[in-house]
């Protein structure tokens, strides 16, 4: 009991400073890996979603379905 | 060979084993943990799966997963990309998980189920035509896939030929009828991937006045093919879903407890014409492209039972299947059903002609636990005495739980895991959702009908809607007859059942028909809002004790609330 005592409040203690390091480390990742690949990736005009309106006839893409090796089903993209 | 299809990590997640081709068993994981829409690995329903076939992962020649996981990490990482610096909350809210598990898939799996064999994986819409066609009774049917989204796709329109599946032509992320579904339920004020039914319940009470300020987002070529104005979304940056612009057009965002008006009701209206327009002109293009009467539809939207029903009006389709599972559960199935048939290339030798596919329990676990837990209880001594003391105790208008059998696979109680109650009582309604559903008013109970009497009660051209996917209008004369089961514009999503489907449901049926001169019950499923569908005798015994169910009928075993003590036991809560 009185282990539990003790361990609770590390416990707790033990959380907040992993959310404060994950929130560091994925603010970092997020604006040097994310932001400066975006920047650089807008200045050279591309995109990454299709988000304006186009002028299309149609809307449908179509979908790649080649013949696939039994081996292609092993990858995971 | 046996394979085994996994689908998780996002909503509903389930497993689903598969034996020579023919389904051994399938689950949802959420009915195992009792927490709605589970997403987590599902570790029980594997092994509820592996029980069922009495095998070890060892003997499984194959597992499937339900999507390309990199894939859809590209999709995410190309939003954050897109909309740099506008994502922050978002990435940091969902790349831990991607971290943690969704980009560690084989390890997880290897890890929790000591398996050394292949892991497949297949494409989301792929996996969703996999389950609806490869089961289907069809040899050749055009196919549709419209859910929120998988890797990339939200919507695919393509071919099944035998056992090989084509997917012809998509729509992309972000532009998905699912996801304005979604958006839409959300500023209604309701829980997104999950209460997008409710919707489509509330739309027959409303006019579509906004159909017109809709169509300005979307913009739908005659080919059915739609592109979505993202102005008016935030859905692909943040994890709300409606924009400012979206809010500015239709007004704030209803908060959960909030009054439903008659505002609120034209909106939902309105996306539901929306959408039936969306999809009729999807399948008119389909049925050009591949001219073929048969089709097979899976994936959320697929779930959109009043859509279904009016699609034989609108198209030219003849024949309709439609993955009872349709969301994302049903994905397990589809990879197995694929690897199987079109990677391996068996022939296909099964047609899910039932759902009844989760847990059985016998009389003789069901009588351990009643009496270890000294619960007063009558048997009930053949199947003849059961199924008149029930339909007795239903026209005498008690509310029932109906527990029997292999618990369904998919979102509906048809008939083993179900709440049944008397259709004829015009208050029945208002009693069920006061004792036990405690539902939003607007939302209908559905009926159960006999496969031979369905013509009488209903506008319907064929026998046999047994999945309970597809909403009818009831005939003016009935409609009286059956007023709880009776939507504000004359409908009812029902179910048919015959004697090879469910013999006990079905004579259970005959025999209430015998009392009343009706041969419908009204089927809802046996849980209270926000908790799954019950699993086993414990969880149909605590969700009786803990709302105010008269009988529970547990195989053989009649059980009766007021005989046995409330403080015991006690429901889990119910919430939205």
């Amino acid at each position: 009991m009185k282990l539990k005592k003790i361990l609770k409040p590390l416990e707790f203690l033990g959380k907040i400073i992993s959310s404060i390091i994950n929130f560091i480390l994925l603010s970092i990742v997020y604006f040097l890996g994310i932001g400066l690949t975006s920047i650089i990736a807008k200045i050279f005009n591309k995109k990454f979603l299709d988000l304006k309106k186009e002028n299309k006839k149609t809307y449908w893409e179509e979908k790649e379905m080649s013949d696939k090796e039994f081996q292609d089903y092993f990858r995971q993209f | 060979m046996y394979i085994l299809g996994i689908s998780c990590y996002y909503h509903d997640a389930a497993a689903c084993l598969i034996k020579d081709g023919k389904i051994v068993a399938a689950a949802e994981e959420e009915r195992f943990t009792r927490k709605k829409h589970d997403p987590s690995f599902p570790i029980n329903a594997i092994n509820f799966c592996l029980k069922e076939a009495n095998i070890s992962s060892k003997e499984l020649s194959f597992i499937g997963f339900y999507e390309k996981p990199l894939s859809k990490f590209e999709r995410i990482l190309s939003q954050h990309l897109e909309m740099f610096p506008y994502s922050f909350w978002s990435f940091y809210k969902t790349i831990p998980n991607w971290l943690s598990e969704k980009l560690r898939i084989p390890k997880i799996i290897k890890k929790k189920l000591k398996y050394k064999g292949d892991i497949l994986f297949i494409d989301h819409h792929l996996a969703h035509a996999s389950s609806s066609f490869l089961v289907s009774p069809f040899k050749n049917a055009a196919i549709l896939t419209v859910d929120g989204v998988g890797e990339w796709t939200t919507t695919a329109i393509g071919y099944g030929k035998e056992n090989e599946i084509r997917l012809l032509k998509e729509v992309k992320f972000p532009h998905s009828i699912g996801l304005l579904y979604s958006t839409v339920t959300a500023h209604l004020g309701f829980s997104v991937n999950n209460s997008e039914y409710k919707i489509m319940s509330l739309a027959a009470y409303g006019t579509p006045l906004y159909y017109d300020k809709f169509m300005k987002i979307v913009d739908l070529k005659e080919d059915g093919s739609y592109m979505l104005d993202m102005d008016y979304f935030d859905y692909h940056f943040r994890l709300k879903m409606p924009g400012k612009k979206f809010v500015k057009e239709f007004g704030p965002i209803r908060k959960p407890n909030e009054e439903l008006t008659q505002h609120h009701k034209n909106i939902a209206a309105s996306l539901q014409k929306v959408t039936e327009d969306v999809l009729f002109k999807i399948l008119n293009y389909l049925y050009e492209e591949t001219k073929c009467e048969n089709l097979c539809m899976a994936g959320g939207v697929a779930l959109n039972s009043v859509a279904n029903g009016k699609i034989k009006k609108n198209t030219k389709f003849k024949n309709i299947f439609i993955q009872p599972a349709s969301s994302d559960a049903g994905t397990s199935l589809g990879v197995a059903f694929y690897i199987y048939n079109s990677v391996l290339n068996n022939k296909r030798n099964c047609i899910m002609d039932s759902v009844y596919l989760g847990p059985e329990f016998y009389n003789n676990k069901i009588q351990s636990f009643l009496d270890s837990n000294k619960i007063n209880y009558k048997k009930l001594k053949d199947e003849n005495e059961l199924v008149k003391e029930t339909a007795k105790l239903i026209y005498q208008n008690n509310v029932i739980g109906w527990f029997q059998g292999r618990m369904e696979f998919g979102p509906r109680a048809l008939g083993n895991r179900s709440i049944l109650a008397n259709p004829c009582n015009p208050q029945m309604k208002k009693i069920l959702n006061e004792k036990v559903k405690h539902r939003e008013e607007f939302r209908p109970f559905a009926p159960v009908i006999i496969e031979e009497k369905v013509k009488e009660y209903f506008d319907i051209d064929k026998k046999d809607e047994r999945f309970m996917l597809f909403v009818y209008p009831i005939k003016e004369s009935k409609r009286k007859l059956i007023p709880p089961v009776n939507h504000v514009d004359g409908t009812a999503r029902l179910q048919t059942v015959n004697k090879e489907q469910n013999l006990l449901y079905y004579n259970l049926i005959r025999e209430f028909e015998k009392l009343s001169k009706v041969p419908v019950l009204i089927n809802t499923s046996f849980n209270i809002r926000g908790e799954p569908i019950v699993c086993t005798p414990e969880d149909a015994y605590k969700c009786m004790m803990g709302t105010e169910i008269d009988y529970l009928i547990l195989n053989n075993f009649l059980i009766k609330r007021n005989d046995n003590l409330k403080d015991v036991w006690s429901s889990e809560k119910y919430e939205d």
